[in-house]
């Protein structure tokens, strides 16, 4: 699984912490999702796209 | 926010208390004139005091900064550590179980429930910060 987590973040100016605060997880959930190795539930996919003002199929990208 | 707080103190008192409860096992079984379970007590004791100290310090700091002490992620590493933590416990008390008749003289039944106790309680935290490090947590196989 890909995403563009890194990027949107650093075109919103955000830090993994803030988007963290955001969504409301660890700092190390956003870590482990921006480098793929983490299935998130479909709530959280959906509440992370919507801190990154994007949809869930724009950000992860299945292989 | 308040609620994880609440919860860390609580972890903290708890795990202070473990520690205490390891000292007074380490002391009277030295006192006792036994040597393995004291010096095995002391050493899980340290091994626990360090990685604690280091764990509930980040704790601290990200209640501090907002963050939640669990979500979906911690949720499912505590679920894969529990489930694994179980089985290793079973061997665990069993090794107790050989090892007391062979290496050591446990001083009465409430010596030994004491120690598959801390054991086990010893065997989840280890299983659940090796879990928490690893990457893909869904790919686990049981």
């Amino acid at each position: 699984m890909k995403t563009r987590i890194k990027e949107l973040r650093a075109r919103y100016d955000l830090t993994q912490e803030d988007l963290a605060r955001k969504v409301g997880v660890r700092r190390e959930t956003i870590v482990f999702l921006e480098k793929g190795k983490y299935n998130p539930s479909l709530q959280l996919a959906h509440d992370v796209a919507k801190a990154l003002k994007t949809t869930v199929d724009e950000l992860f990208m299945f292989k | 926010m308040e609620n994880d707080k609440i919860k860390l103190y609580g972890i903290t008192t708890v795990s202070i208390l473990v520690i205490l409860t390891l000292a007074i096992y380490a002391f009277v079984a030295f006192r006792d004139g036994q040597t393995v379970v004291p010096i095995v007590a002391i050493v899980l004791g340290v091994i626990a005091v360090v990685v604690g100290f280091k764990y509930l310090r980040n704790q601290y700091s990200d209640a501090e900064k907002g963050m939640p002490l669990i979500d979906e992620r911690t949720n499912k590493v505590f679920l894969v550590a529990a489930s694994k933590a179980y089985i290793a416990s079973i061997w665990f008390l069993l090794i107790i179980a050989w090892a007391s008749n062979e290496y050591i003289q446990f001083r009465d039944p409430a010596q030994a429930l004491g120690a598959g106790i801390i054991g086990m309680a010893l065997l989840l935290g280890v299983f659940y910060l090796w879990y928490n490090q690893k990457e893909d947590i869904g790919k686990v196989k049981f």
